[in-house]
């Protein structure tokens, strides 16, 4: 299994990160792909901007481990992982997940399992500015449940 | 001597990003916390004793009676809000 693993301030070029995915080999049968943006309404208040903040170097291992959790569980050929940091604004590419299996429910599983698990366990944090404050996110229930989840099946 | 790390709301609570700490001997994460409380004077302990507060030692996320040896890297921060 081929990982990328970026963190980086600058926007990513999808295209560029699926021609990646696909080149590792031609066993690659389909490629799931997940990009988060950033969103103009958060909680009923107009967001103007996002701040994101991580833990530099541990961010990026714990990215390496949950693609790893998921190379354990379905087959995955390449797995690309860029999430943004720094200052965003609505409209804005956030994270960029894409999987490369031999077949679809495999990448669409193995996908999904790494936003999620993402979500709640990467040392990343989200600084919102909206309605001219600006406040900490805390996290969302709906993210948790996505979570706990995957350890049901 | 450990190094200690403090992130988003936690950074901005305690005012402090980085500090390195002086450390002799293997504390328990809870030890630490006491100790940092009573010499640093912007860290309160009822801050990052708080149950949401996460703790990771050299990167891993560890609980409270962890031990930690000097020359490590604790960090301190809020539950994760990325993706």
């Amino acid at each position: 299994m081929i990982k990328r693993v970026k963190v980086q301030a600058g926007d990513f070029d999808v295209n560029e990160e699926t021609a990646f995915l696909s080149a590792v080999s031609n066993e690659v049968g389909g490629i799931n792909t997940f990009i988060g943006n950033v969103r103009d309404i958060n909680e009923g208040d107009s967001v103007t901007s996002l701040h994101l903040e991580h833990y530099p170097g541990m961010t990026e291992k714990q990215i390496h481990s949950i693609i790893d959790r998921s190379a354990a569980r379905w087959s995955v050929l390449s797995a690309v992982v860029i999430h943004r940091v720094g200052d965003l604004h609505p409209g804005e590419k956030i994270v960029f997940v894409g999987i490369a299996s031999r077949h679809r429910g495999d990448a669409f599983r193995a996908c999904e399992y790494v936003i999620d698990s993402l979500k709640t366990e990467a040392t990343f944090w989200k600084k919102e500015v909206a309605e001219g404050e600006s406040r900490w996110l805390t996290t969302r229930q709906t993210d948790l449940e996505a979570r706990d989840k995957w350890q049901k099946d | 001597m450990i190094k200690v790390l403090f992130f988003a709301s936690l950074k901005e609570q305690v005012s402090i990003d980085a500090l390195d700490f002086p450390m002799a001997e293997s504390l328990t994460v809870a030890q630490l916390i006491d100790e940092l409380s009573q010499q640093e004077a912007s860290i309160q302990r009822e801050i990052l004793s708080a149950e949401d507060i996460l703790v990771s030692v050299d990167q891993t996320v560890v609980s409270r009676d962890f031990l930690v040896n000097p020359g490590s890297e604790v960090a301190f921060f809020p539950p994760v809000t990325g993706g």
